[in-house]
């Protein structure tokens, strides 16, 4: 069983004057903003072969993991999908870094009913998203393949293909760690780091693109 | 002091990332929050011919415009940029309605100390952003000029050119509404539309998102 949710909805449990109260605790009131939307609830790594674009379902996942947080419809290469959201935002685990938000997140887009991108997004301690950015220079272009990327980054915390992607021939895959820390009251500090990797049609690597951004506190 | 909480949704965070993550993440990562009942300065949309791609520089904008709200160091296609600020926020949107709050925010990014990059967003009555989703559908790929365009869903909030986007060829026109709450616990509302030019400025690609509720 790959994973379980368990919805601890927290709405309505605070009148406004309690809600004062917890302001004053920054990542407390991170939570309670975010629960205005999103339920508490536990959400699980997926196993890689568990997603497979343009074969799974709309209807698999909603089996599997139940109605999402949140369902968007948007519109990407003038072709329209939709984004279902599963998120976990946590006010007692350990995070990976000091101040930062315990968040994990699975995001997933369909096109016409069927996955073609998806992305997992964590920052416990005991389970993240984190990476070595250091390796990605290692990452030939016209010449690596998936099992060499693999062998050096290890499983792809996402993967996509169009129209998430441009063009219709290639497969992205992304490893993403980020977080929100706060230390020293608001605006948080934001970090966000990816290593976005496309292949071409035969597998090979076509384009490697690092990102980071802010600082990690 | 009550704290109000106001998540201001920036072009940096919203394309951070290759595969699209939805609006959990712009909740959780995605946004810069600014506390108090009335926030920031406020600030009037400058002129077009104020702000030109290529060529405005920061001193230009902070001589003309004054202390930003924030500045951001960040980077895209492996340069780095500057991002200048202002934002100003207050009660209640005639626009959104009595569950949003007013706000104008402009997001100036520049990169080799020359604009690369603008972004304006507002819902206030007098210069809101807000904008037909409905004719978008009419938008033709290869067909469509910018004047088309322009004729269709009026002029655009923003523009980005490399290294905010990915082709050093192309032209970006946003298009950008959102809502934010009158306190920090409801669920705001953004719809961004991209649409991409080619050299010859006909339609090469458009991408839309909608987040939220109104």
């Amino acid at each position: 069983m790959m994973r379980k949710i368990k919805h601890q909805s927290l709405a309505g449990l605070f009148n406004i004057d309690t809600l004062k109260r917890l302001f004053s605790t920054l990542a407390l009131s991170m939570c309670l903003m975010i629960s205005a939307c999103l339920s508490f609830q536990t959400v699980e790594r997926p196993e890689e072969n568990s997603l497979i674009l343009r074969q799974t379902t709309k209807e698999e996942i909603l089996k599997k993991y139940g109605k999402p947080n949140q369902r968007s419809e948007s519109i990407r290469n003038f072709e329209p999908f939709i984004t279902f959201i599963y998120a976990h935002v946590s006010g007692t685990a350990k995070p990976l870094h000091e101040y930062a938000q315990p968040t994990k997140t699975l995001a997933l887009n369909f096109h016409k009913d069927k996955l073609v991108s998806y992305s997992f997004l964590a920052n416990f301690a005991n389970d993240h998203t984190d990476f070595d950015e250091s390796k990605v220079k290692l990452v030939q272009k016209g010449k690596h393949t998936k099992t060499d990327v693999r062998n050096l980054l290890g499983t792809p915390a996402g993967k996509g293909v169009w129209p998430i992607l441009a063009s219709e021939d290639s497969l992205a895959w992304q490893y993403r760690y980020a977080h929100a820390s706060y230390k020293n009251g608001t605006p948080p500090n934001i970090y966000d780091k990816e290593i976005a990797i496309t292949f071409d049609e035969e597998g090979i690597v076509s384009d490697v693109k690092l990102t980071v951004k802010g600082k990690l506190n | 002091m009550f704290s109000r909480i106001q998540d201001m949704f920036f072009e940096v965070n919203w394309r951070s990332s290759i595969l699209p993550t939805g609006p959990a993440l712009l909740l959780t990562l995605g946004g810069i929050l600014l506390s108090a009942c009335s926030a920031g300065t406020n600030f009037e949309r400058p002129s077009a011919d104020a702000i030109v791609l290529g060529k405005t520089t920061p001193d230009q904008i902070t001589k003309t415009m004054g202390k930003p709200w924030k500045k951001l160091a960040t980077e895209s296609n492996g340069k780095k940029l500057e991002v200048i600020i202002y934002s100003y926020a207050e009660e209640y949107s005639p626009v959104g309605g009595p569950n949003a709050a007013l706000g104008r925010t402009i997001q100036l990014t520049f990169a080799d100390g020359r604009l690369a990059g603008h972004e304006f967003f507002s819902s206030f009555k007098n210069d809101h952003t807000d904008f037909d989703v409905s004719r978008i559908k009419e938008i033709r790929k290869s067909a469509h000029s910018t004047e088309d365009v322009l004729h269709i869903l009026g002029a655009p909030t923003g523009q980005q050119v490399y290294p905010l986007i990915d082709d050093a060829e192309q032209l970006r026109w946003s298009y950008r509404y959102q809502q934010i709450p009158p306190r920090g616990i409801k669920v705001q509302y953004v719809k961004i539309l991209h649409i991409y030019f080619d050299k010859n400025r006909k339609v090469k690609n458009l991408n839309f998102e909608e987040k939220g509720k109104r």
